[in-house]
């Protein structure tokens, strides 16, 4: 399947629905500070937008989401709109996912989740790799600030 | 290519080149290469002899560019005039570099003439031939002009735009283009010309020349003379009292121009016919509006068609609409001329010539529709002094309220008379040549892409706000596909009755939203059909639909917009109205 990026499926339809003021359905904008990295071990996909399977702690003892950063723009940077190239916002500060410990992780993709618990929340936001990545016991998923997750709207 | 820095003197100089100290004339003989730019300072530089734009080698398309100017890049027609022109024009773009030729004092090498800028004929390397920036003033006789150019279907092109023409009181033709297959653009230029002034003439394929009239045209296409975006105006023609024969532009010996989204005041556009000449070819004069002042006395001509043929359609009046308005198509024919054959005549509906003969004074009907109602059509006795006048309605000519679906035609070599039809669409608008060209575009405007990007990832300043329901909004101009901002919203002044329309009754906002489908997206479109008021006052040009957050007409709170497929915005005449079908009107996918 080919890899995607962007708003997942559930996003797309919930942001619709704010766009044009149906309150039904609509999209919760995040709270304060409140978006947060997680790692998948699948792909969402380009057609699906859906479906990854987040990692866990029963393989990973010490996996958890990762808060943006706490700043005024909750750790993202937004660029100006720019003519046919769209709105292009990427993350401020580096994240780095806490080092794999009981056995070694696959990642095929990282997304963007409401909440820090896990297993709850609703992803709002994604990227897959072309290819996995093998994360074994010892090393750590490390998006550098500003190049890590870069996203434009076109 | 390269940038060259002259002195803004016409002629002068000396040795190997030295920035900002020698003439345009001796950069363009010495070191300019087609595809070059040679700028001139700012001030005021008089000429006496011009430039003739070749060097050893031939003619050159190189731009000969002003200092220091903000190109006009507004687009689109304005019913005040207020988005075209350049230089004096209100809202214009300040010049800052002004060339001062009187004529008559030294000629031009290009043809042995008086003209400031000439060129004998666009060379064939790929380039473009403009003039841009720059203010000309100070002619003093309608037999020396500001630039004269000419050209055959080459590869080169021309554009001259951001320029102000001025010749005061001065009867004057101010630029004269030479070429029936020559393309290329005349954009964002302020004309002003005294009483009687033919500021524009194109020449086709030159006197006595009948080729203008045996290639094949095809409507909506370049090889064309454009004008777009410009003002032509009679001096002081706010306190004018009559027209006087001042025209825009002149058209002759197979010429093919487009005229569109200009702005005349008091003054007309003539395509000339005379009995024994060559008259001008083909025609398309769209989206311009001529503004009649308080003064004027009597019926006025808006479009003098003595030849050729084309299409003229969503042209507008402005100002004191007191008296008449014509476009008139007649003949300069005289009674006796009853046969035709070797050269054009019986004045506006003949087309091609095949074989070196006419295929008859009605064989290419002139089609006008969704013109202003106060710009009346009709005939008249030309100079021939043909009465009654043999320019009929329904032979000659067709006026409809929309555009036909199919019109006669007759300017291929394969159309036959009464039988060929076309569907027409205008070229490209913007002109590719200006830079400018859009195409159209939908979804979300760059500021709600921006504001809805935050709301997603809970950044508050500047946050997308949730609407408890979005209003329909008409624009006269595109957003497009690249900056998706800037259209021109309908206003109550031209249209008393419109207003923003609401999507319908909350909670549903109105809107159906289908489940996001994998590789389209989520779907949503208008669940009810939507109506906007009936057009009054004036004619309106929808080129665009926007969503707004608010009802108050002129907020820029536009979320979503939809620009009319194909470059192409619809007229809305007065009585009629924008409808949007339920489910059908307005369709926006996420992917």
């Amino acid at each position: 399947m080919a890899a995607g990026s962007g708003f997942t499926a559930a996003a797309d339809a919930s942001i619709t629905r704010t766009l044009v003021g149906v309150t039904s359905g609509a999209y919760t904008t995040p709270s304060t500070n409140g978006m947060y990295a997680a790692c998948y071990s699948t792909q969402f996909t380009a057609a699906a937008k859906s479906g990854a399977t987040e990692w866990a702690t029963a393989s990973d003892g010490s996996y958890a989401r990762q808060q943006m950063g706490v700043s005024t723009a909750f750790g993202w940077s937004i660029a100006a709109y720019v003519n046919s190239t769209g709105v292009v916002w990427s993350n401020s500060n580096t994240i780095t996912v806490p080092a794999v410990t009981l056995n070694n992780q696959t990642l095929f993709a990282l997304g963007w989740v409401d909440v820090v618990t896990l297993g709850s929340g609703n992803i709002n936001f994604f990227f897959d790799l072309t290819t996995s990545v093998s994360v074994n016991i010892g090393s750590s998923v490390v998006l550098s600030g500003s190049t890590g997750a870069v996203f434009t709207t076109y | 290519m390269a940038t060259w820095v002259s002195n803004g003197a016409d002629t002068g100089g000396s040795g190997g080149y030295s920035p900002g100290t020698q003439s345009v004339q001796y950069i363009l003989s010495n070191f300019a290469s087609s595809g070059d730019i040679i700028t001139l300072p700012s001030g005021t530089f008089t000429w006496n002899t011009g430039v003739n734009v070749a060097n050893a080698g031939g003619n050159l398309s190189v731009t000969i560019q002003g200092n220091n100017y903000s190109p006009n890049t507004a687009t689109g027609n304005s019913p005040t005039g207020t988005t075209q022109g350049c230089g004096a024009s209100p809202g214009a773009p300040t010049l800052f570099t002004t060339i001062s030729y009187a004529g008559g004092v030294n000629r031009n090498p290009a043809d042995n003439n008086y003209e400031a800028i000439g060129s004998s004929g666009l060379p064939t390397t790929g380039k473009v031939f403009r003039v841009t920036g720059i203010k000309f003033t100070g002619v003093t006789n309608s037999a020396y002009q500001y630039i004269v150019f000419g050209g055959s279907s080459s590869t080169d092109q021309y554009r001259i735009d951001n320029c102000y023409f001025d010749s005061g009181t001065v009867q004057s033709i101010m630029v004269a283009i030479y070429g029936y297959s020559i393309s290329g653009v005349m954009d964002h230029c302020t004309l002003n010309g005294g009483g009687a002034s033919e500021m524009v003439h194109c020449y086709g394929a030159g006197a006595g020349i009948i080729t203008g009239w045996t290639d094949d045209v095809t409507p909506g296409s370049s090889h064309m003379l454009f004008f777009e975006d410009c003002i032509a105006q009679l001096n002081n023609y706010s306190s004018a009292t009559a027209e006087g024969g001042t025209s825009m532009l002149q058209s002759y010996y197979g010429a093919k121009t487009v005229v569109r989204n200009c702005q005349l005041n008091f003054c007309q556009i003539d395509q000339h016919g005379t009995q024994g000449s060559i008259g001008a070819r083909w025609f398309e004069f769209y989206n311009n509006t001529e503004f009649f002042p308080t003064g004027v006395t009597g019926a006025t001509s808006f479009y003098a068609l003595r030849g050729g043929s084309g299409v003229i359609y969503n042209n507008a009046a402005s100002g004191t609409l007191t008296f008449s308005f014509q476009c008139q198509l007649y003949t300069d024919d005289a009674t006796s001329n009853t046969t035709y054959g070797t050269a054009p005549n019986f004045g506006p509906g003949s087309g091609i010539f095949k074989n070196s003969l006419s295929q008859g004074p009605t064989s290419s009907p002139v089609y006008l529709w969704n013109n202003d109602t106060h710009i009346g059509v009709s005939t008249q006795v030309g100079n021939g002094g043909w009465t009654p006048s043999p320019i009929a309605a329904n032979s000659n000519w067709f006026v409809s309220t929309n555009q036909p679906s199919s019109m006669l035609i007759c300017e291929r070599s394969t159309d036959v008379v009464g039988t060929t039809t076309y569907s027409y669409s205008p070229y490209t608008y913007p002109h590719p040549l200006t830079g400018l060209s859009t195409s159209p575009g939908s979804g979300l405007t760059a500021t709600a892409d921006a504001s809805i990007t935050k709301y997603v990832v809970g950044v508050t300043s500047g946050a997308y706000v949730p609407p408890t329901n979005l209003y329909l909004a008409c624009f006269s101009s595109q957003f497009s596909n690249g900056p998706k901002a800037g259209a021109t919203e309908w206003t109550t002044s031209s249209n008393p009755a419109y207003a923003r329309t609401v999507m319908g009754a909350n909670p549903t906002a109105s809107w159906t939203i289908a489940a996001y489908a994998s590789g389209t997206g989520v779907v949503f479109k208008n669940t009810n059909a939507v109506s906007g008021p009936a057009v009054t006052g004036n004619n309106q040009s929808c080129y665009s639909l926007g969503f707004c957050l608010a009802s108050t007409v002129g907020v820029t709170d536009i979320q979503l917009f939809i620009d009319m497929p194909n470059d192409i915005a619809l007229s809305i005449p007065i009585g009629f109205y924008v409808y949007l079908p339920a489910l059908t009107g307005a369709i926006f996918t996420t992917e």
